[in-house]
């Protein structure tokens, strides 16, 4: 054990952590302004003025906010519904449920709203069977803000759920059944007790989840577009399609304004989370537990219709897609054919290659980022509330910022070798996984964040009196109080990379793709039989996964896988 | 071991004074209460003791080692002290045994006396048969006694407690202090106890420091603090009985025994509350006579079990309180006479 | 101590690629998509065995930004460029990062395929013309038809905001007199929706959801063949194309293979598989695929690669203007 003292631990931690940030957060961001600012020598026509003069900006700005805060609202009401009734009640087949919701994380987004369209299109196969199907080129609800918005609140509703269950789980019975003898129902109960209490998680969530929504692409892209609706991640496509050399200065400046816009929320996030933080962590107590009684089974056809919407019908429409010879041929005994995964799995090598990389970039980011972020959260924990606030805002940029926009920050920053080790960092799977690091840094701080704004100050003195150092008491102490928190951290990193497409679109290069590069590609150039057929493969490899870890849980602390009980 | 002083501690928060000029001297092996009202500044001040908070001003020293000052602060993963906490702070995670270990690994103590250490620990305190429970299947009281085994186990020669008994109903609590007090004398360390309760800090300490508002009031046995009390408030702050406001005379000056000839003298001219010296009676002073003394009424009689608080009404329009066996009729007259009564100093604010 | 686990772990990945090889290593950059691109480096690397391909293949807007990005720190990757369209040719010679190559093979071509100063040569001619959905109540003929009432709010076309094809297609009958900036003017009232790209355009019409689409040849003739429900047809007054141009890096480490690598896509052999692969070769002697008809029917309207460069943020925005987004 190291016999420096305790101030000096303190230190080093602090340096190495500092430094870290910087290199990650920081210095991309500071690349890309670089970059928005450039050519300031052409006044009004420099491209940031441009950019901001164009009234085409201001529209996609509005329309993003527009669509990312609805799209939010539904993740929360959809994701903290799941996590009140799985964590808190007697419901049946807790694990089974759980396990369910989280896996429409696994379907590319993409995927989903296409899935959703044809569910509702004229080709049909649920509508035709049933005879309501739309005719030919009827008009499609679904391209359009509200369309945009309900997608992206499905597809982030799991990380409303996992930072809401995380927290949920240490609420103490004891607090509950004070409100219970105060004569309180059980209505009251969730609104006065229970809602309050989780409102940080449910905050964090809620942060996380608007965070991803300004930067998510694919949906927007496959149901915006079309109705010509656009916001800032597609405004910024569009600047790329164009032509010159101040293509990357618009798009830099464009990502500048979504990045002001993220920190602008994380600020408003930290205030409200100061003034509300209620030490719970570290009571000895039972969790609490509802009994449902007579809702039970109501409540269970309610999880099942919600589920089948948001993962049945996308994972059959993918299934029935990737089985038939050509698209629009409808499925029957004759035109299924495993053709698609034949030529994927032999024919293929990029297929190999994928699954290794993105399995092996997504654990190891996952892995690394929660060795990182218990510490750095520790530390940061230690700061002034502003200059917490300001740190974490900073880490949350390269998450909100579009992918594409990311990659292009570390291209400019590292297609020339490192000075002084002289080591070229570019066109290696390195460098996709510093992105990573880099994007997904915050997602592996939230919840660690919340979790030790909620420990109980007096478990750590009581260690300090004891006589341990500042890294025994974050090994011993604080690690297993908030090993759930950093675990689902984890996973969260694990379970949005191993689909991760737009960061690696700019920064693969031969032999280097990754499964979301592998699938967009194949998708975007007309082979979206192929593309299905991979998507089933990746549902298939990560259910198995999860599954796995599942057999893990009875070793692990409690709640640190989240669908185990 | 080794004296404890406080020397001129002062500490503010964002301009507020928490402590305002404490000295205080706390001999080895003593058991002191730091004793005041909520918002008195005595966590704050126990918090200094155990490193928590810096001092703003002032030095703390244990020995000759410095504790604390304006421009040294030892952590207190540093100062091997023991501390039991409020709310006990055991760690959910770890079994009884674990929690009450984890000092003595950290201290890289072998296996065998450890294991010694434990054992005798869960002695004293009485939990033998708990050691692997966790501590989320315990009951309040076992709880407080895991967390005091732990704060002794590594024998520190100051032990912190942080109004330990603060959470546990009447019985488990009186049960609570003959364990405080069996444990003191085994160990023999030296005990700070913050409390807002006077009787548990009558009954524990062998000196008292009465805060209120970050400033020392008192710093004195108990016997001394009942009896002599320095300021009217704390003579109602502790203890039970009279302050009766007596004319300004020569004889009546302030920390004194006033005689009963006096007092007498006094209860019977009219109440001049804006002016004179303030006298405490206490209620075992008081004896009441169907004949002899000074003529008093009976304003209440509230049964105590095994004793009668009466409230008498003095000719002057002031109250006096005394105990009496048997009941009295409320209105009844009878006559009291005091042995002795004691003057105190003004209030300041 | 993760900083050094960081270093280690950058240095130990890094090597990897940095492995000798005897062979020599040819970077490409392409747009075509996987399966062709695979078929097109496995042909060649037969043809010339002492020389290895390393190729990376994304849509053209990605790779543009990616080169550009790459362009800016001053670092040239590809050696080769097999992209879909001349505008970004032509913006890339315009910037003086193509290397001009004089190929032999250049005779076999007609001049329009290729810049005369030998900075690309299209490979291929893909033309954008109409498809329907088999169950769909009209068949269209011309650009013309699908102004009219019948097509209304059943059209969808991938947006030239988005993809350089479109683009060009827009460019072309925005310049055709009998159709001009009228003729999208019509659409947008006929209640014509604009797709991300082609392959957006083919998931609509094979699902219904739009009956009646603009798209590449290629991509409709193909799919039809595999039994998709669909129907190409080129449209009278005439179809765009784009060239699928092959260009050499100014910057380029290895000059010679690029230049074996042109010569190759050129020659008889390279066109014959682009044939196999289900494109009208640019070659004139070199056939038609499968499901075309023969050259002569199919009617090309001109085309102005340079000044279509210079009118593309006017492009842009008119078209922005008129459909929004």
């Amino acid at each position: 054990m190291l016999t420096a003292s305790s101030d000096n631990q303190l230190r080093w931690l602090s340096i190495t952590l500092f430094g870290l940030v910087v290199a990650l957060s920081l210095l991309p961001c500071l690349r890309l302004l670089s970059e928005a600012l450039s050519h300031w020598d052409r006044g009004l026509d420099a491209p940031l003025l441009s950019i901001l003069q164009n009234p085409r900006t201001w529209v996609a700005l509005q329309n993003s906010l527009y669509t990312s805060g609805l799209g939010t609202l539904i993740s929360v009401v959809l994701g903290s519904g799941f996590a009140f009734v799985l964590t808190l009640t007697n419901i049946r087949y807790r694990a089974l449920w759980i396990f369910c919701f989280m896996l429409p994380m696994m379907i590319p987004p993409q995927v989903t709203a296409l899935s959703w369209l044809q569910l509702f299109g004229p080709a049909s196969p649920i509508l035709n069977t049933l005879g309501i199907a739309p005719a030919l080129g009827s008009p499609q609800p679904m391209y359009s803000a509200e369309g945009i918005a309900l997608l992206l609140g499905i597809q982030h509703a799991p990380l409303v759920f996992l930072a809401l269950r995380s927290q949920l789980i240490c609420l103490p019975k004891d607090l509950i059944e004070a409100a219970q003898l105060s004569g309180a129902s059980q209505w009251r109960l969730w609104i006065d007790m229970i809602v309050p209490l989780s409102r940080n998680a449910i905050f964090a969530g809620a942060a996380i989840a608007f965070v991803s929504a300004l930067g998510n692409f694919g949906i927007p892209a496959m149901l915006g577009i079309p109705a010509g609706y656009s916001v800032l991640p597609t405004l910024i496509y569009q600047q790329m399609a164009g032509f010159g050399n101040d293509v990357l200065s618009e798009v830099a400046s464009l990502s500048m304004l979504i990045a002001f816009l993220v920190l602008i929320g994380m600020l408003l996030q930290q205030w409200i989370q100061q003034r509300s933080s209620y030490s719970l962590i570290g009571h000895s107590a039972q969790p609490a537990s509802f009994r449902l009684g007579k809702w039970r089974i109501p409540t269970q056809i309610l999880l099942c219709a919600v589920l089948c919407l948001i993962l049945i019908a996308p994972l059959v429409a993918l299934v029935i897609s990737s089985v038939v010879p050509a698209l629009g041929v409808p499925l029957t005994a004759d035109t299924f054919t495993f053709a698609a995964y034949n030529e994927m799995v032999n024919n293929q090598g990029s297929t190999a290659r994928a699954f290794t990389n993105s399995l092996l970039l997504a654990s190891l980011a996952a892995l690394l980022l929660m060795i990182i972020t218990l510490p750095l959260g520790y530390r940061l924990m230690r700061l002034s509330l502003k200059a917490r606030a300001v740190i974490a805002s900073l880490i949350e940029v390269p998450y909100a910022i579009p992918g594409i926009v990311l990659a292009i920050a570390f291209i400019l920053l590292f297609s020339r070798p490192i000075p002084i080790i002289n080591v070229t960092l570019y066109g290696t799977l390195t460098l996709i996984f510093l992105a990573y690091l880099s994007c997904f840094l915050s997602v592996c701080l939230k919840p660690v964040m919340s979790a030790l704004s909620q420990l109980d100050p007096a478990l750590e003195e009581a260690a300090q009196i004891a006589g341990a150092t500042p890294i025994q008491r974050l090994i011993n102490i604080v690690l297993p109080l908030i090993s759930p928190a950093v675990f689902a951290g984890g996973l969260l990193v694990f379970l949005i990379a191993v689909n991760e497409l737009t960061v690696s679109a700019l920064l693969w290069s031969a032999g280097n793709e990754t499964l979301g590069v592998l699938i967009f590609n194949l998708d975007e150039s007309g082979d979206s039989i192929l593309a299905s057929a991979i998507s089933v493969l990746v549902v298939v490899l990560v259910a198995s996964l999860m599954a796995l870890l599942s057999l893990l849980a009875p070793r692990l602390p409690k709640g640190v896988i989240p669908w185990h009980c | 071991m080794a004296l404890l002083t406080l020397n001129q501690i002062n500490k503010s928060f964002n301009g507020q004074n928490a402590v305002s000029d404490l000295n205080l001297s706390i001999e080895p092996g003593a058991f002191v209460a730091l004793l005041g009202p909520s918002g008195c500044g005595k966590s704050t001040t126990l918090r200094m003791l155990a490193g928590f908070e810096k001092v703003s001003s002032g030095s703390i020293f244990h020995g000759d080692r410095c504790l604390s000052n304006a421009t040294t602060h030892v952590a207190p993963e540093n100062r091997d002290f023991g501390m039991v906490f409020q709310s006990y702070a055991l760690w959910p995670h770890m079994s009884v045994m674990e929690n009450i270990a984890y000092p003595l690994t950290i201290k890289r103590v072998d296996r065998a006396t450890k294991q010694k250490r434990i054992q005798e620990a869960l002695a004293i305190v009485q939990l033998e048969p708990y050691a692997d429970r966790s501590p989320a299947e315990l009951s309040g009281g076992q709880r407080q006694r895991v967390a005091l085994a732990r704060s002794l186990v590594t024998e520190p020669e100051v032990i912190l407690l942080d109004e330990p008994l603060a959470n546990l109903d009447r019985h488990l609590r009186a049960t609570m202090e003959e364990t405080f007090r069996t444990f003191h004398k085994r160990t023999g360390a030296t005990m700070v106890y913050v409390t807002h309760d006077q009787s548990e800090a009558m009954s524990l300490a062998d000196q008292i420091a009465v805060l209120k508002n970050g400033q020392l009031i008192q710093w004195a046995s108990p016997q001394s603090l009942y009896q002599q009390p320095r300021t009217a408030w704390l003579a109602d702050f502790i203890g039970r009985g009279s302050v009766i406001r007596m004319q300004p005379s020569d004889e009546l000056q302030p920390g004194r025994k006033v005689e009963q000839s006096l007092i007498h003298q006094q209860l019977v001219l009219p109440h001049t509350p804006s002016q004179g010296v303030d006298v405490l009676i206490r209620p075992q002073s008081v004896c009441l006579h169907p004949s002899l003394g000074i003529s008093a009424k009976v304003t209440q009689c509230i049964y105590r079990g095994g004793h009668f608080d009466v409230e008498l009404s003095l000719p002057s329009g002031q109250t006096l309180l005394a105990y009496h066996d048997t009941p009295l009729a409320v209105g009844e007259t009878l006559f009291a006479t005091v042995q002795e009564g004691w003057s105190l100093e003004p209030d300041h604010a | 101590m993760t900083f050094k686990n960081a270093f280690a772990l950058c240095a130990a990945l890094s090597v990897s690629p940095l492995i000798a090889n005897a062979q020599e290593t040819l970077t490409l950059y392409t747009s075509q998509p996987n399966t062709d691109a695979q078929q097109t480096v496995d042909a060649f690397e037969k043809a010339n065995p002492d020389i290895d391909v390393e190729w990376v293949r994304d849509g053209t807007t990605k790779l543009m930004t990616k080169l550009r990005a790459e362009l800016a720190s001053g670092v040239v990757k590809p050696d080769v460029l097999l992209i879909a369209d001349s505008v970004t040719m032509e913006s890339l010679a315009a910037d003086n990062y193509l290397y001009a190559y004089q190929s032999p093979a250049r005779e076999a071509y007609a001049d329009s395929l290729y810049h005369p100063e030998g900075y690309y040569y299209g490979t291929k001619i893909i033309t954008t013309g109409i498809v329907r959905h088999k169950r769909a109540p009209e068949t269209p003929k011309s650009w013309a038809d699908l102004t009219k009432p019948e097509y209304k709010g059943q059209l969808v076309m991938p947006s030239p905001l988005y993809s350089g094809a479109a683009l060009i297609h827009l460019a072309t009958l925005t310049d055709a007199p009998e159709l001009g900036w009228n003729y999208y003017e019509q659409l947008q009232a006929n209640g014509a929706m604009a797709q991300g790209g082609n392959g957006g355009v083919l998931k609509a019409v094979t699902s219904g959801s739009k009956p009646y689409g603009m798209i590449v040849d290629f991509l409709a003739i193909r799919e039809a063949a595999k039994g998709s429900p669909i129907e190409f047809t080129f449209p009278t007054e005439g179809v765009s194309m784009v060239t699928e141009p092959v260009a050499i890096m100014e910057g380029s480490k290895n000059k010679a293979a690029a230049q074996r690598f042109v010569d190759f896509l050129l020659s008889k052999d390279g066109q014959a598989l682009v044939l196999e692969q289900g494109y009208l070769p640019a070659r004139e002697d070199a056939g038609v695929p499968a499901g075309f008809p023969q050259r002569d029917a199919i009617k090309l309207l001109p085309f102005d690669a340079a000044g279509t460069l210079k009118s593309t943020d006017e492009n842009k925005s008119r078209f922005s203007d008129i459909f929004g987004g």
